[in-house]
């Protein structure tokens, strides 16, 4: 089935000098009507090391959007390698990637993405529920959490009752949940305002101090100026590479 | 698994009641299929089970034959002149001769049993009724399954010196003598005094067979011995028909069909007229069932339709649900569901508002013929198969009609979905 040692839980801290994600020309090319065909990402090699915060830039269609895609196992590669933690992921069969997704990586998404029925608790238990793991050290995991965030007086809330911030601030706690090798962060204060933003900022650079691995896409120069090193996209390709020496601490 | 389970279940009908009117609607035809399905078949079962009843009292080795007046000949004005018996000297029916015959050429025969009948007045030392005389043997109470009330039926021996004994119905017991007791006491009938020798109950409920002229006179019966009948009685002696009933017993209820087809061919061979008839009550029992059955498929298959129809509306809803929740089920496979999570998800869903509709139909289903019973004399069987029944079709439906939109929603490509 799989190619690949299936995906454990190692904590992401005790992965040693291996990078957490390398890829090697990844490619993914869509076809449309016939002949045409459209690379969508045209071949990118990157390393991303443990404890790294690293921001992805580009403008619409520059294929930064296919990379975040790709980075967080919700599409197969048309070509090339992806290995997360170690293992080869780009050859995984769907099963293989919803346990993958699951155990090793934390989504936050431009629009929060928690379910309206659920309540704040229940959001944040959700990646758990899949993995079978609900038991009381799991609950308490996700109190601490909701603690953490600065929502541990509204566990029983639902999403519509809270803030964009504090959703946003439940779906990183959701994101933490499963102690991930990685977090993805697609524009995660995208749709904030400026108070709420910086708000969400610190809470993502503190994730980043305490050595989790962060991957953002944004299009905002503030926003990327946190990262460590922020990659520009354009036409599929890398095009530039900078880093953030004055990094925001 | 199991916790992952409950709680997937304890989601499902979350999302139930946030939507509550169209949860509703949605199991109104599984509740209306489910019902009638249930309803259907307790009125067809009470009607079967009545018919099989009045079927077996008659006896499941018994062949029946009845004399009955032979169909009236077209003749010709010539002929009516010169041959036609005048209509009161004509006798007609079943008579000794053929009593005897079937006793000794059919085999698999035990006994037959003559009966035969005339309504006359008996009289008490308080009173006179109108009751039908009914002069058979001994036998009678084995061959019509009498219910020994008090005292004792006549014998055989009784019958052979033609006895002056008799055996009342519980009913003309009562109007008889509503006093004291019957037994030992004598009633008369024309000039004769007969004794009572006991009370036998003829086995039917007091509405099942209500005559024409008033209510429950089929009840007021008095057993006399078939000779003490012949030789007293002046309306026995006189009668065109020597025996209105022979009752054959086959050894066998596996033989019963042979022997009624033997004793319709003896019949045929030695009466000119049809003044009979023939009745065999298994074979009555089976054509019931035979239509029973047929009653059972068509109504079936009415309930069939209507559960199908409830279905494709669960079907539908869950369709548009899917659409509705794209974006959740986006989340959840990013957040590591498989596509077997989200199709258990959905398919839970279905499961509770068929199963739901499926338990507030039988509900529906078992008020509904004890109302027809109550209101009407309409009698009603609830069996528990068709409750059982019932159940597990709704827990297909839900299986059948959910698998498609679970299917459907675990299909989506979660970033498609995502961005929905």
């Amino acid at each position: 089935m799989t190619t690949s040692s299936p995906p454990g839980t190692k904590p992401p801290h005790a992965v040693s000098q291996e990078p957490v994600i390398r890829i090697r020309d990844l490619k993914k090319i869509y076809r449309l009507g016939d002949e045409t065909d459209v690379a969508a990402l045209a071949g990118v090699d990157l390393d991303v090391m443990p404890g790294e915060h690293l921001a992805i830039m580009g403008s619409s269609g520059s294929g930064k959007s296919t990379l975040l895609n790709l980075l967080g196992c919700l599409d197969h590669p048309t070509s090339g390698s992806y290995h997360l933690g170690g293992d080869d992921v780009s050859l995984l069969d769907d099963d293989a990637l919803s346990a993958v997704r699951g155990i090793r990586l934390g989504f936050i998404f431009q629009s929060y993405h928690l379910i309206q029925q659920l309540t704040v608790l229940e959001n944040i238990q959700m990646p758990l529920f899949y993995q079978s793991n609900e038991g009381p050290d799991a609950l308490a995991r996700c109190r601490e959490l909701a603690e953490l965030v600065g929502l541990g007086s509204r566990l029983n809330h639902r999403p519509e009752q809270l803030s964009g911030g504090q959703q946003q601030r439940v779906a990183i706690a959701r994101s933490l949940v499963n102690n991930p090798l990685l977090i993805l962060a697609d524009e995660p204060t995208g749709n904030l305002d400026s108070a709420t933003e910086s708000d969400v900022l610190a809470l993502i650079d503190c994730l980043n101090d305490e050595g989790r691995t962060i991957v953002m896409v944004t299009h905002d120069e503030h926003v990327a100026d946190r990262a460590d090193r922020v990659i520009h996209m354009k036409d599929g390709r890398i095009e530039r590479v900078s880093h953030n020496t004055a990094v925001s601490a | 698994m199991l916790l992952r389970f409950r709680r997937t279940f304890a989601l499902g009908v979350k999302n139930l009641f946030l939507h509550k009117v169209r949860s509703l609607l949605t199991m109104l035809g599984v509740v209306f299929g489910v019902g009638s399905v249930i309803a259907m078949l307790a009125v067809g079962e009470g009607a079967s089970q009545k018919a099989s009843e009045s079927i077996a009292r008659l006896g499941s080795s018994n062949v029946i034959l009845q004399s009955t007046e032979p169909p009236v000949e077209v003749v010709s004005q010539q002929q009516t002149q010169q041959t036609r018996i005048p209509e009161w000297r004509k006798s007609y029916g079943l008579g000794n001769e053929d009593m005897q015959r079937i006793a000794a050429t059919i085999p698999n025969v035990i006994l037959v049993h003559p009966e035969a009948e005339k309504p006359e007045e008996v009289t008490s030392p308080t009173t006179q009724v109108r009751a039908i005389l009914q002069a058979t043997t001994g036998d009678a109470p084995n061959i019509r399954n009498l219910k020994a009330v008090e005292g004792r039926f006549f014998t055989d021996l009784e019958n052979d010196r033609g006895a002056p004994v008799c055996v009342l119905s519980p009913a003309l017991r009562r109007k008889l003598f509503p006093f004291g007791s019957a037994i030992g006491n004598t009633v008369r009938i024309q000039a004769d005094f007969y004794t009572v020798l006991g009370i036998y109950s003829p086995g039917f409920a007091a509405d099942e067979e209500e005559s024409e002229d008033g209510a429950n006179a089929r009840e007021d019966i008095l057993y006399l011995p078939i000779r003490t009948a012949k030789t007293r009685i002046i309306n026995f002696a006189y009668s065109r028909t020597a025996y209105d009933t022979l009752v054959v017993r086959a050894s066998d209820s596996d033989k019963v069909l042979a022997v009624g087809a033997a004793i319709e061919a003896l019949m045929e061979s030695t009466h000119k007229e049809k003044d009979y008839r023939i009745t065999v009550p298994l074979e009555l029992l089976a054509q019931a069932r035979e239509s029973q059955k047929l009653f059972n498929i068509i109504l079936g298959s009415i309930a069939g339709i209507s559960l199908l129809v409830g279905g494709i509306g669960i079907m539908n809803i869950m369709l548009a649900t899917v659409t509705e929740r794209t974006r959740e089920i986006g989340v959840r496979r990013a957040l590591g569901a498989r596509r077997k999570d989200i199709i258990i998800q959905f398919l839970v869903e279905t499961i509770v508002i068929s199963l739901t509709g499926g338990i507030l139909g039988i509900l529906l289903g078992v008020s509904i013929p004890l109302v027809i019973s109550m209101l009407t004399n309409v009698p009603t069987v609830i069996t528990p198969i068709s409750v059982i029944l019932s159940l597990f079709i709704s827990l297909l439906i839900g299986i059948i009609f959910g698998l498609y939109p679970a299917r459907r929603a675990a299909s989506l490509n979660p970033i498609e979905a995502l961005r929905h």
